[in-house]
């Protein structure tokens, strides 16, 4: 890979990453990370709308005229977003009826809208994709970080429906007698998004060194 | 900058391009995602006639391949067409070619939007003019979440089991929890009267056209099929 393509994925994912660093995309971030899998399948849906609508938008930079730039790029993403939607609706049927409104959500996703506004309709199809991955992975990371630290504290364990049903105990038994299934709920309700969110957002900005004024 | 027709017909071109993408991508997928829907329904189905399997279980609780078998296996569609969906559908729950029950499909509004579900009867006993519930299960709704929700909690589907032996027609739900006194009354829930009223008002209009209705003769009580 290229420097200036290695850089691109290293800002999304880490250095410019659009949750710790941009509070961006924050909604569903808090939103669904009360399972690993809900998160998972949100960053990839995200990941999948991203790549569509800044491939797309790049695709037709040049053809979009510039007064109705905004409006097309929401019916691109809009497009991309529906497709989604449809797609968990067929594969996912449990998972979409617990994202559903989160899903549809991603047409506001400031990530999406931000990319497409801030890169994709004046970069190349190739630079705009490898930024639109950047910017998921970079998305997809803090989300499965904040989900598992929920769902495990929260639940003493870790349980997936789509692919196949399965629960995974993630104490070993004593411990698990010892608590009596009684696990920190806190962590499961919309209170909990928001300390471990902001936890993670402090530890990684902290481990990066003091914010550089800009 | 650019010229009027110009911005126009880029517009209109960039917006039929997606309108293709999604007609393509829904016929690509409707098939799955309407299996999915028929499956909902019928696990529905299982749960208000507290369907059982060989072994005893909850037929509702098992998945979706095998709800299906399971419909198959003991439920019957005695009444209504396969195109129209909202009519009041009738379904029995057969048991070696015995009748358990009769679900009636239930549908109206509750305080957002359209609910959806079912209404089991147990088999009438002779001579009897009102019917026990056997369960009554919403797989669609509206409401809020936390509030009129709770339609979907264990806690409210366990007011109409069998065995508190509530009867209809004649049925009120009630303001909040703790006053349901006698066979008629069952308690709603607390803050969503609303929706409480609308399931109450959609059981007692299936229950008033299933009693009305030539299938109460014969099979439902608890005879051959």
């Amino acid at each position: 890979m290229s420097g200036p393509a290695k850089r691109l994925i290293e800002k999304g994912t880490l250095s410019d990453n659009p949750i710790v660093y941009q509070i961006l995309g924050i909604c569903s971030a808090l939103a669904v990370t009360n399972r690993l899998e809900n998160a998972f399948l949100m960053g990839l849906a995200l990941m999948f709308v991203l790549a569509g609508s800044s491939g797309l938008v790049s695709l037709l930079r040049k053809v979009i005229p510039k007064r109705t730039r905004m409006i097309m790029e929401v019916l691109i993403i809009a497009t991309f977003v529906i497709i989604v939607d449809l797609i968990l609706k067929a594969y996912a049927w449990d998972a979409a009826k617990v994202m559903g409104a989160y899903v549809a959500l991603i047409i506001t996703n400031c990530i999406v809208m931000g990319r497409a506004e801030a890169f994709a309709i004046v970069n190349p199809v190739r630079l705009s994709l490898l930024d639109a991955f950047g910017n998921g992975i970079g998305y997809t990371w803090v989300l499965l970080v904040v989900a598992l630290v929920r769902e495990v504290l929260g639940t003493g364990k870790i349980v997936f429906t789509t692919l196949a049903q399965t629960e995974i105990m993630v104490f070993p038994a004593p411990l698990r007698a010892a608590m009596d299934g009684q696990f920190p709920l806190l962590l499961i309700l919309p209170p909990g998004a928001f300390l471990v969110l902001g936890l993670l957002i402090w530890v990684v900005k902290a481990s990066q060194g003091p914010e550089k004024e800009i | 900058m650019d010229s009027p027709i110009r911005t126009v017909l880029v517009t209109t071109l960039i917006g039929a391009i997606c309108a293709v993408l999604l007609v393509g991508v829904r016929g690509f997928v409707l098939a799955n995602i309407e299996r999915n829907l028929s499956i909902d329904e019928q696990r529905a189905i299982l749960e208000a006639l507290d369907v059982r399997n060989q072994d005893g279980n909850k037929a509702a609780s098992a998945s979706a391949a095998q709800v299906e078998t399971y419909y198959r296996q003991f439920v019957r569609k005695v009444h209504g067409e396969e195109a129209k969906e909202m009519e009041f559908d009738v379904f029995r729950y057969f048991k070696d070619e015995r009748v358990e029950g009769t679900a009636i499909r239930v549908f109206g509004k509750g305080l957002w939007g359209e609910m959806r579900g079912f209404l089991a009867l147990e088999p009438k006993v002779p001579g009897q003019e009102t019917w026990t519930v056997r369960g009554l299960i919403i797989y669609r709704d509206e409401e809020t979440p936390g509030l009129g929700k709770r339609i979907r909690d264990e806690d409210f589907k366990s007011r109409f089991r069998a065995s508190v032996g509530k009867l209809v027609p004649g049925l009120k739900i009630l303001k909040s929890e703790g006053l349901a006194e006698g066979p008629y009354e069952i308690d709603g829930l607390t803050s969503a009267t609303i929706t409480s009223q609308g399931i109450q008002g959609m059981v007692n209009r299936a229950i008033e056209w299933y009693a009305a209705s030539d299938l109460v003769s014969g099979t439902d009580k608890g005879g051959q099929a």
